[in-house]
Order: C-alpha cells, then structure tokens, then sequence
C-alpha cells in the first residue's frame, strides 16, 4: 500500500512538473499581456519620483510613468499596469522566469545584464552617475577627502563595485556596509552608521526627499562611474523590444517636436509636420510592424506627456527631488536624449 | 503457504516478501532518480531556450566588491568563490560563537526557571516568556535599531581611554603576539592542565600560582597590546564588534537561550526525585549531586533537542543579511545580484547549510550514544 502511494506521488510529482515546463515556454510577450489585459511592470517600489504609491495608493514615479507609457501603447490605456515590487536579488529572476514583462527599475545597464542573462536592454532613458551623500554636518566636500570612510551600499548593484574601482584607483580604502534592504540600507546611513551613501546620483536625491530635514544632507558633485539607466526585457523577443523601445522614443519625438499631453490633440489635427503626422498614426500601415494599434504613439503621448514633462513631474523642478535635466536634455539643447527618425 | 499449490516461477518470487521488497524499492529508486534527471534536462533546456548560462564557471571570475568584515583577508580581485568561503567562515564564526553563549545563557535562565528564590525565578520566566514568543529577525532588527542610537564616533563613550563605545561598535584593545608565541602558550597551557590534574590536591594551588608567574614573565615583551585610537572617520586599532555582528550575535543568542533555558530545565526535572534523594542520602555535597548523578541522566535528555536548537542557530544566522552581517547567505545573494545565477547560487547555500547542519547533528548524535554508552555501563 505504501509503496503504491509512493508511485502514485511520484507520477503526480512528474505530471506537474511536465505541465509547468509546458507553462514555461510562453508565447509572444505581446500576445501573453494582450490575453492577460494587464503589463505586469516590475519596478523599484518606494523609490520616490520613481515609484511610489502617493496617498491615494496610485503608483507614481518616472519608472511607473515608462510603464504606462508601454501600457498605453499596447492596450491605448496607460491604466492597465500591474506595478511589482522587485528587489536587487529577485529582479533578474522575476524577469527571466516571466513573472513580469519587463523591468523598468532603476537599472543601470552593463554587459552582463545586457548578454549574459538572458536578457536584453531598451534605450537608456535616463543619464544619471554614481555619486556619494554626506552629512551637511561633515564637511567634507569630496569623496578624495574620503579615505578610511564607511559607506552604506545598496546590495547586488553595481554601485559597490564602481566604489570599489574608484577606491583602487585612487589608492584608497573604505568600508562597505550592504544591508539586503534598501530601506534598512537607507535607514542606517540617516542614522549616522555609515560616513556617506553611495548610489547613483537620482536614488541619493530620491532617499534624501523621503528625509524629514533633507537640507542636512549634501550630494557631493563628484561623478565616480556613469549610470546608464535602461528598460530590460527577455532576449528572443524582438518584437516586444521594438514596443518598449518605441514607446520610451514617442515621448522623446514629442518633445523634440513639440507635442505636449496637453496639445497633442491640436497637433493631431493641424501640425504641418508630415513626422508628426507619422508619428500620430496618420500612416497606419507604419505601426504594423510593431504589431500596434495605428494610434499608439498618440495614446502614449495623451496618457503620460513627452520626456520633458515625465522628467519634470517626477525627478524635476516640480517634484520633491529637484534634480536638474543636466545629461538629459534633448540633444537640441545640448543634452543626450536623442531618438531615431520616424520614418 | 505450501499447500501443495503449484506456482509458476515468477509468481513464487512475486510472492516471497524480500524479493517483493526489494523489487519494488529498485522501481522506486528508478523513479526517483529518473524524476531528478528528467528535471535536471528540463531545467537546462530551459535555460539554453532564455539564453541563459548554467554551470559553475563563474565562480572563479573576480568578486568586485569587498567584505566589510572578514576574518582571512579578502580583496575584490579574488574569485566569487572565495568570497563565499570568506563569508561562509564569518557564518560559523558567529554561529559559533552564539552556540556557546547562548548555551552559557540559557543554562542560567534554565537554573533561575527552578531556583527556590521568587524573584529569579519569575525574572527567568518572563525573559523565557519574552524571548520566546517574538519572532527572531523583529529582535534582530531592534537590536540594531538600539546600536544605531548610540552616540556618533565623535561622541563616542569610553572607558578608561581604550574601550570606546559608538555608532560604529565597540572597539576594545586586542592582545597581538607572534604566532610562535601564542602556540608555545596554548601547549604550556595543556602541559600545565595535565600536571594538574595528576598531582594531589595539596600542590595545586601553589603550582597553578608559579606557573602563572614564570608564564608572565616569559611572555612579557612579547606580547602588544594595540589600543584602539580614532583617526579620520573611525577608530583604527584593537578589536573590533561592528553593529552588524553584535545585532546578529545577540539576537542568536538572546533567542536560543529561551529555548534552551527550557530544555536543560525540563532535562533536569527529568530525573527523577528519588535520584536526587538517594545522592544526598549518601552524603554526598550538592555540587558532586548536580555533577555526578543530575547531569549525567538529564544530559540524556537534553542533548537531542538541544543539538536541534544549535542546528537552528546555524541555518537563523543567515538572517544576517537583513542587518548588514557579511555571511554565507550574503555573499551569495551578491552574487546572485551581479551574475544573475540563480539557480546554481542557491543550490550552493542549500548545500552549505547542510553541511555544518548535517556535521552539528552528526557530531551530537556521536556525543549522545557516547552518552547512552556510558551511563549504561
């Protein structure tokens, strides 16, 4: 009898994990988020300005802003986003196994996460640099000033090791102190356990908001390593790049030409611009190549605004963060944010 | 079941129960192990389908990062795995360490729980109350949350210029000898515990006094003291207790000494009155009661459950990572985090939590049977 049991389990055992192999091998992203009705969108939540439930427990941010960017390209509703909150360790994971569609999380962009994942990378949407916080009541004014020093790291980023490279260049010393939760990370370095935090410059001034008294705190100036800040999304699946590349270049076209959530009607219905008009779906055989509805880019215009706009509402002059547009201002103004032609 | 009943060849084996048994535990075997391969293969394919890498080559690529604590030296040039051994030897470390206070700890408490005397009685209760019933990372957690209220390195609080207390940790003047030195101490140490132990009762006070005298005379000038002094952002010198560790530390140990209170007190409630009785009634002093009949028999029941509280220890202190402590479970999740090797990092843990867990318990089954052996000679 026991013995029937133990092969009954085991041919239950088997069958399951057949079913989820089949499961496993999933269709086109496109269709699977069409059929689901949803994005599932992995972001860093509770990074203010880049996601963040607001009072209301709607999720606010730059990150979540390129989510329903996404979303209302494919679903013309920038509202059918689920937000899920990944973490350093589990992010890459979440993604490979197919529990989100895509990251748009605060990533820097590196080799290895580039090939070596299984994983492939978007534009890069926003040009930030790894810098140090310290104390107002430190006075130090510049990580050289900084050997011997304790600093709080975020855990499984690159941050540690761009510290780490800088040190050795600079034939100096310091010491790490990576707690496995950016909150209890952020904590400790606010409660004086470490000397300074160290992250890229847009997280340092995302924790500094959340602060009672933020004007204690001081970004130094100094760039140790560039951040390159990118989507990521499964290799093997060229047609849901193009979708999330597109969607991060519509609202760079739109600034670049111009069109604002607030005009894009206007736009749509009197610009001159034969780009503009390409870009609002007056030629709709052009999105079919990207599997889309012809209106896409105007939804995602009408839903979230141009670069300037997310940039400004979130990061920028109206957000707690008050970062300047510096790197990323349009390649017009002098800055790197540039798109390919619509055409 | 003869019977005269005539059986084909086949159903005489079927019905003989070894062959039966045997029969069926190769089929079950088979099974298993067709199962395992069945998942390996799926898993593989899997990953080549995601474009994913398998396999444990990366370990030997350069770590990057550095360790905040280490107890052999560690550069980030060095390999992931060496990392992992790195911080693996900081887990047994304060596994370690935790084992024995918390053994220490919950030894006083498990004493106090039967004392006579009202007052530690009920204080020992209620720590076992308290300790027990709040779970073990929220204690972590507030332990580190208590050391970060400390004063800051520039405040630190001190004690006769050489222990400072801070934000940073406790820093205390560490003793530094030559290697030779310290071995030269430990076997003169051995030496002398073996002359001892043979001589009578009467020479051992004053022997134990002139060793100790001629010992510290050899090892004066041979031995530094480094005091710890604050220079630039911390204090250098000394020994060191980081925030990090002390909260793990204590948390371990805090909590298991609750459940280890309750065994060694049940332990001891378990022999029996009578043997208590009859000791006394030979005469014998309460110490030599508690060292020659009491501990022997409550050693038995106190060893199994208490080998699995140690085993506990070893696997809770990968909480660490949650307080910043560089263990086992950190270093691996690093590693997760820039390589991306999910799977084969977690298969690494999963084996190197078993291990020591496997050899903890091995090691006390060992002393148990010891145990039984001699308690039943």
């Amino acid at each position: 009898m026991r013995f029937r049991t133990a092969l009954v389990l085991v041919a239950v055992a088997m069958l399951t994990t057949a079913l989820s192999g089949e499961a496993a091998q999933a269709a086109q992203t496109l269709d699977a988020v069409r059929a689901r009705g949803t994005l599932k969108c992995g972001v860093n939540m509770g990074a203010v300005g880049f996601a963040a439930a607001d009072s209301g427990g709607a999720v606010k941010g730059f990150d979540a802003d390129f989510c329903r960017a996404v979303a209302a390209a494919v679903f013309g509703d920038g509202g059918k986003v689920t937000y899920l909150a990944i973490t350093a360790a589990s992010r890459f994971p979440m993604l490979q196994s197919g529990d989100v569609d895509l990251l748009f999380s605060q990533n820097s962009l590196t080799f290895t996460r580039d090939t070596a994942l299984g994983l492939t990378a978007g534009p890069i949407y926003l040009y930030d640099g790894q810098g140090a916080m310290v104390s107002a009541k430190s006075d130090i004014k510049s990580i050289k000033d900084m050997d011997g020093a304790s600093f709080c790291l975020a855990p499984g980023g690159s941050s540690e090791l761009n510290l780490n490279d800088w040190f050795n260049a600079h034939k100096m010393t310091f010491k790490p102190i990576v707690i496995d939760n950016s909150e209890a990370a952020r904590r400790a370095f606010f409660a004086g356990r470490c000397d300074s935090y160290s992250g890229d410059q847009s997280d340092l001034a995302s924790k500094r908001a959340l602060t009672p008294n933020p004007q204690d705190y001081v970004i130094l100036p100094e760039i140790i390593a560039k951040s390159p800040i990118a989507p990521l999304v499964r290799q093997g699946d060229d047609q849901w790049l193009e979708i999330v590349k597109w969607a991060v270049y519509a609202v760079i076209l739109a600034e670049e030409h111009g069109i604002t959530q607030a005009n894009v009607d206007d736009q749509l219905a009197h610009s001159p611009s034969p780009e503009v008009q390409r870009l609002l779906g007056k030629q709709p055989e052009l999105s079919k190549a990207l599997g889309l509805q012809p209106d896409w880019a105007y939804q995602v215009i009408k839903r979230v605004g141009n670069y300037g706009e997310i940039f400004e509402r979130n990061l920028g002059k109206d957000s707690a963060l008050h970062l300047p547009r510096a790197l990323n201002r349009l390649w017009t103004d002098g800055g790197l944010i540039y798109a390919p032609l619509m055409i | 079941m003869t019977g005269g009943e005539r059986r084909s060849f086949l159903g005489r084996w079927w019905y003989d129960r070894r062959v039966r048994a045997l029969f069926l535990q190769l089929a079950a075997a088979t099974a298993i192990a067709a199962v395992a391969a069945w998942i390996v293969e799926t898993t593989a394919a899997h990953l080549a389908e995601r474009n994913m890498s398998a396999g444990f080559g990366f370990l030997r690529q350069h770590a990057g990062f550095v360790i905040g604590e280490t107890l052999i030296p560690f550069d980030a040039q060095d390999s992931y795995l060496r990392a992992v051994l790195v911080c693996g030897l900081n887990t047994v470390f304060v596994s370690l360490f935790a084992c024995v206070a918390a053994t220490i700890l919950g030894a006083v408490i498990g004493l106090g729980r039967l004392a006579a005397n009202p007052i530690v009685h009920r204080l020992a209760s209620l720590y076992v109350l308290v300790f027990r019933n709040t779970p073990l990372l929220l204690q972590m957690i507030l332990w580190y949350a208590l050391l970060q209220a400390l004063p800051p390195v520039r405040q630190a609080l001190s004690l006769a210029g050489a222990i400072f207390l801070s934000q940073r940790g406790l820093r205390v003047p560490s003793l530094e000898a030559q290697p030779t030195v310290v071995l030269a101490a430990v076997g003169a140490i051995a030496v002398l515990a073996l002359l001892v132990s043979r001589i009578g009762p009467r020479w051992r006070l004053p022997v134990l006094i002139a060793s100790l005298l001629v010992g510290a005379a050899a090892l004066s000038g041979r031995i530094d003291m480094n005091v710890p002094v604050r220079r630039g952002f911390n204090f250098v010198g000394g020994l060191e207790m980081t925030p990090e560790f002390t909260a793990l530390f204590a948390g371990l140990t805090l909590y298991y000494a609750a459940y280890i209170a309750e065994i060694i007190r049940g332990g001891i409630l378990a022999v029996p009155r009578g043997q208590w009785e009859a000791a006394r009634a030979l005469g014998l002093p309460a110490w030599r009661v508690m060292r020659h009949v009491v501990v022997p028999q409550a050693l038995r029941v106190i060893t199994p459950p208490l080998t699995m509280e140690y085993v506990g220890m070893i696997k809770s202190s990968s909480l660490g990572i949650l307080v910043g402590y560089p263990d086992l479970f950190w270093s691996v999740s690093a590693m997760i985090g820039q390589t991306g090797h999910a799977i084969e990092g977690i298969t690494i843990l999963m084996l190197a939590y078993l291990v020591p867990s496997l050899c903890a318990a091995a090691a006390m089954n060992a002393f148990n049977r010891r145990l039984l052996r001699t308690s039943a000679a």
